[in-house]
């Protein structure tokens, strides 16, 4: 009995001591809440980089994904940057390794980064993954973000931080960035297996510089094969690149998702359109959501329909607390077959503002994650975007509050609890 | 004076060789090693790193040991220690020491070893299998002795020490 009391009075100190230091405080008291800036002021108080993309290629089908990727490295003759959370090889994905080991074979320098966890993929992929290590063999400068292994067990807290992002740069040309991983899940069509999610193809001068600045100064400070900036040239900016918008790159000690979030949720006037994946929200999270609401603001979310039981009875834990906000909370039709898991990550506001990137709407990507987001400022696009949505709604149906309450079971805490860390 | 001319000039050479930038000085790890005079010991350790340099980067290293015996678990003594990295080369005859890329590093360590009736002695330590990561030093079958002016009076070996560098 001492023995549970004494990890009860553990578990509750590391849930204060990692809640307290939320950096969603921004979210209720910060630039974001200040009414006399606009969004371009606050991004800037921020120190969020305003940058010009060419309006992005959206995949949503993996294997779409897959060519064009394929497509774009074949091209390299300089250098490819890899970086994802679940990295693994299976038969759907393997043109893409062999292209990667041809390509640095001919040398062309080739970065392939994925999280600690792939290992522990839990997903469909967990059936199909084979590791990278190949990779190494043809000269690919392969690292592995934070690994989970028992003599690493030292690092304690240090093992919740993670590596989310999911970006592609080919020669400082061509960049992707969005949700999926190189797995089997997402590297599949969603008919054959894989999951719904979405992936942006882009030209961007400037993202490409942000993103070689910081990814040399991420390398350097993981990786003891160091590298020079120097190796990394980004062409001129090229006459499609046209759209504004804003780049955030959350990683290391530089926590700054959170406040993008801030200041485009807190800046609506009509309209906030969201697909948050895991809806883990923190108090200030929640506030954030109810004083749009209080302000008028239209604010709907879609939840994805999980088919694995644990993990949707934990999230459906969280929606009480959204529901009482007053947000429109749409749920996924469930469905006694396999579904295939919408994964995709996306803010659409007032229709202008279109976010996407690896982040998930939640405590975790905000404080735990290393995260890469884009926040392009453009109709045309944002209607693009609010169109797939609408489609995405087509198999939706509103959560009322007494239904959300049912969900809400003691026994389903404990999941609720470890994905709000660690979902 | 040419001769401490030509010393300050041969350390400044050596300190200006481009030394690997470790983004942390400080940092925390457990080791289990075992000791003539003990049956088994598991030990707290912190270090810190003075100064990076291509050869012979010294730091400082504190290590409390726990003992296990009949009785229970006690106290096992206290180290002080200096250590200096011989020199920093790119791992490739252990690459399964980690999945990343890692250093080979050995060390020496001397310095002062209290045992747990706080008896004073002095330690060596060498490490010959360390290697490194920027935030993480793991060391392998570390043989040492504690010795005072009468001779020998315990040896033993860190099988494994993991440290975790975070400051």
């Amino acid at each position: 009995m001492k023995k549970l009391r004494v990890f009860i009075f553990i578990l509750a100190s590391m849930v204060l001591f990692l809640t307290g230091c939320s950096t969603t405080g921004e979210m209720v008291d910060g630039i974001g809440i200040n009414n006399d800036l606009s969004i371009s002021e606050k991004m800037e108080d921020y120190g969020i980089p305003s940058v010009k993309i060419s309006k992005p290629d959206v995949y949503y089908d993996g294997s779409f994904w897959v060519d064009r990727l394929c497509e774009e490295f074949e091209k390299a003759d300089d250098y490819i940057v890899c970086l994802m959370f679940l990295g693994s090889e299976c038969d759907e994905n393997q043109k893409i390794f062999d292209i990667l080991k041809e390509k640095s074979e001919s040398g062309v320098d080739v970065f392939f980064i994925t999280d600690g966890t792939g290992a522990f993929d839990m997903t469909e992929s967990r059936y199909h993954l084979r590791p990278v290590d190949s990779l190494k063999e043809s000269g690919v400068h392969v690292f592995v973000y934070n690994p989970f292994s028992v003599n690493r067990l030292s690092s304690g807290i240090g093992l919740f931080q993670r590596e989310h992002r999911k970006f592609f740069v080919v020669d400082g040309k061509t960049l992707f960035i969005g949700g999926m991983n190189i797995n089997y899940i997402s590297t599949s069509s969603p008919s054959v297996g894989g999951q719904r999610d979405a992936m942006y193809c882009f030209h961007s001068s400037d993202v490409a510089s942000l993103i070689m600045d910081d990814f040399v100064d991420y390398w350097n400070h993981e990786c003891i094969d160091e590298v020079e900036r120097s190796s990394f040239e980004i062409p001129n900016r090229s006459s499609c690149e046209t759209l504004n918008a804003w780049f955030v790159d959350q990683y290391g000690t530089n926590l700054n998702i959170a406040k993008a979030y801030s200041v485009l949720i807190n800046s609506a006037e009509k309209e906030v359109l969201s697909l948050p994946f895991l809806p883990y929200f923190d108090k200030n999270m929640l506030e954030m959501v109810s004083n749009a609401i209080n302000r008028d603001v239209y604010y709907e979310m879609i939840i994805p329909f999980d088919s694995r039981i644990s993990q949707r009875n934990s999230t459906y834990y969280a929606l009480l607390r959204i529901v009482e906000t007053g947000a429109n909370v749409l749920i996924e039709n469930s469905s006694d077959e396999m579904v295939p898991l919408l994964h995709e990550k996306l803010l659409v506001v007032d229709s202008r503002y279109t976010l996407f990137g690896s982040s998930n709407f939640n405590y975790r990507s905000m404080n735990l994650s290393n995260e890469m987001i884009v926040i392009v400022d453009d109709i045309e696009f944002a209607q693009q975007v609010k169109d797939h949505y609408q489609e995405l709604k087509q198999t939706t149906h509103l959560l009322d509050l007494e239904t959300a309450n049912n969900y809400q079971k003691l026994k389903y805490l404990p999941g609720f609890i470890f994905c709000f860390f660690g979902g | 004076m040419k001769k401490y001319i030509l010393i300050l000039l041969i350390l400044v050479i050596t300190f200006s060789l481009a030394a690997y930038d470790f983004p942390y000085d400080s940092g925390f790890g457990f080791e289990f090693s075992g000791k003539s005079d003990s049956t088994q010991l598991v030990g707290i350790s912190t270090y810190h790193k003075i100064m990076d340099c291509p050869f012979f980067s010294p730091g400082v290293e504190i290590n409390v040991d726990l003992s296990a015996s009949s009785k229970g678990i006690k106290f096992g003594g206290v180290r002080f220690l200096a250590m200096f990295d011989l020199f920093y080369l790119e791992n490739k005859l252990f690459p399964s020491i980690s999945i990343n890329p890692t250093l080979w590093s050995p060390s020496i360590k001397v310095g002062f070893f209290w045992n747990d009736e706080f008896y004073p002695n002095f330690t060596l330590e060498v490490a010959a299998f360390r290697f490194l990561e920027k935030d993480f030093v793991y060391e392998w079958f570390s043989p040492f002795v504690n010795f005072n002016e009468d001779g020998i009076n315990s040896w033993g070996l860190t099988f494994c020490r993991f440290t975790y560098m975070c400051l």
